[in-house]
């Protein structure tokens, strides 16, 4: 059974505040999708054609207007909103940093009511490393970061939550390559743990050096998505 | 001291000489406030006088009936005046305001006048009208501020929230700083008025009752009382408004309503 299923999803709604004469057209129209457990797969387009608003509707942020989405075969209507979100975990392509060191931020999960109680606290030093960045980093004040380390830190902090699914927008678009490779690296070896991942970029080349057969969709023009 | 002072026809029509000031000012300087200050005026003659004409015949009918009307249609017009103040137009919050400050003054009230005063009959028209008046006009200030502040927050902290609830936090959890920082914005002014009391202002009630011929020291005590009622019904009023807002700006996936904290077109 696929632990994340998008079953012929419309989205008219982006999530920003309507405008006078704003195009209501779906963003996304009648969109599948199936990932396992296990895979990293990529959707690919070009930036407006509706990859983000595709994450955010996977994420629960943005009401459906048709269709449903399953975790693990149940629909998202029928999960506690924080609990699904707490499994399905996104790295949005700016990630917020709160206030405070970046320690406080990968802790911010564990702070939670829906953090999973007697669970294995991730190895946050071990998970920065892993992405390049000095472990030292975490007693910095995240406002300070750099917008590749806050990337970074943002993919890790969404790691402390321990999410069963990982949705990712853009998160080597800010990084140079090496850095970009390590963060691949560190996703190849997560799926290879079990975790479902998407990963949503603009940059084919990127998303052709994913093992397997990676592209899951690929995005047209601006609001053009097809059906697969 | 034999009460106070009369102030017939002649003598209002000389305190209009004191608009005289402000009009000369806005002429001087260009303010263009001439129109408004002229209206002001009128609205300040006619409306103290209907209420004054209105109050004494309540007073007149003293009847328990009488003086809930009065109350609701004075809680009528603080939640529409704490509405009217807002720059956003957020959908479904009427009832939501009206009922909060019917809660906060109603229980506010309750305590002044039967508890701490213990007045006889217990709908005494003298005592309930203006202690419900300054807890209501008080708590539509506080409500106003805390408001405004809670929607405006809330729209400019939505990348936050959202970070936030990606990483598994409810709504309340993502949100709750901009709720305290809302009730603090609620808060603020009538705690400032605590500390300034009697140094800075001497609060009309108080003067009011000094100019009718009551010993300041009683007027003194009653104004302590007063002004410890308006903090409690405003922090009562405040927060249950900014709790029951707050839930009208997610809906039932948790999701940041925009169009509800979106500023008015």
């Amino acid at each position: 059974m696929p632990l994340l299923t998008a079953d012929g999803i419309t989205v008219r709604h982006t999530g920003a505040a309507p405008s006078r004469g704003e195009d209501r057209s779906p963003v996304i129209d009648r969109f599948d999708l199936q990932l396992e457990a296990g895979e990293l797969r990529a959707v690919v387009g070009p930036s407006g054609s509706g990859k983000t608003t595709l994450l955010r509707a996977l994420t629960g942020l943005l009401p459906l207007e048709r269709g449903d989405i399953t975790l693990e075969g149940r629909s998202i209507r029928r999960w506690e909103p924080a609990a699904y979100r707490r499994a399905v975990g996104m790295l949005p392509q700016r990630p917020v940093m709160f206030g405070g060191s970046v320690a406080d931020n990968l802790r911010y999960p564990a702070t939670l009511r829906s953090a999973a109680r007697g669970r294995a606290h991730p190895d946050e030093a071990e998970l920065l490393a892993a992405v390049g960045l000095e472990p030292s980093l975490a007693e910095r004040p995240a406002a300070d970061l750099s917008e590749g380390q806050a990337n970074r830190v943002g993919l890790v902090r969404a790691l402390c939550a321990g999410p069963t699914v990982l949705l990712l927008d853009e998160p080597t678009a800010a990084l140079d390559d090496a850095a970009a490779d390590l963060v691949q690296a560190l996703l190849e070896r997560l799926a290879g743990e079990g975790m479902a991942i998407l990963w949503v970029l603009h940059d084919s080349r990127r998303a052709g050096t994913l093992p397997g057969d990676p592209v899951l969709h690929t995005f047209g023009s601006f609001r053009g998505a097809r059906r697969i | 001291m034999t009460g106070p002072v009369d102030i017939g026809p002649l003598q209002l029509a000389l305190a209009v000489l004191l608009v005289v000031v402000p009009g000369a000012l806005s002429m001087a300087f260009g303010l263009g406030l001439l129109r408004n200050l002229a209206i002001g005026t009128v609205r300040t003659f006619v409306q103290l006088l209907a209420v004054g004409y209105l109050l004494r015949y309540v007073f007149a009918l003293d009847a328990p009936w009488a003086v809930g009307g009065m109350l609701l249609l004075m809680t009528l017009a603080a939640a529409r005046a704490a509405l009217a103040r807002q720059s956003r137009k957020p959908q479904g919050f009427g009832l939501i305001t009206f009922a909060t400050m019917v809660i906060s003054a109603a229980v506010v009230t309750a305590v002044v006048t039967q508890v701490i005063l213990r007045v006889d009959p217990w709908y005494a028209p003298a005592y309930l009208i203006p202690i419900t008046g300054m807890i209501l006009g008080n708590c539509l200030n506080g409500i106003a501020l805390g408001l405004e502040r809670l929607l405006a927050d809330l729209a400019a902290s939505r990348a936050r929230i959202e970070a936030a609830q990606c990483l598994g936090a409810t709504a309340w959890e993502a949100s709750r700083d901009v709720l305290r920082g809302a009730l603090r914005a609620a808060l603020i002014p009538t705690i400032n008025s605590l500390m300034v009391v009697g140094i800075v202002s001497l609060p009309g009630m108080m003067t009011g009752q000094i100019l009718g011929g009551v010993d300041p020291l009683l007027a003194v005590k009653y104004q302590i009382v007063v002004m410890l009622m308006l903090a409690a019904g405003t922090a009562l009023g405040s927060l249950l408004l900014l709790l029951l807002a707050h839930r009208r700006c997610f809906d039932e996936r948790q999701r940041l309503i925009v169009e509800q904290v979106a500023p008015a077109p």
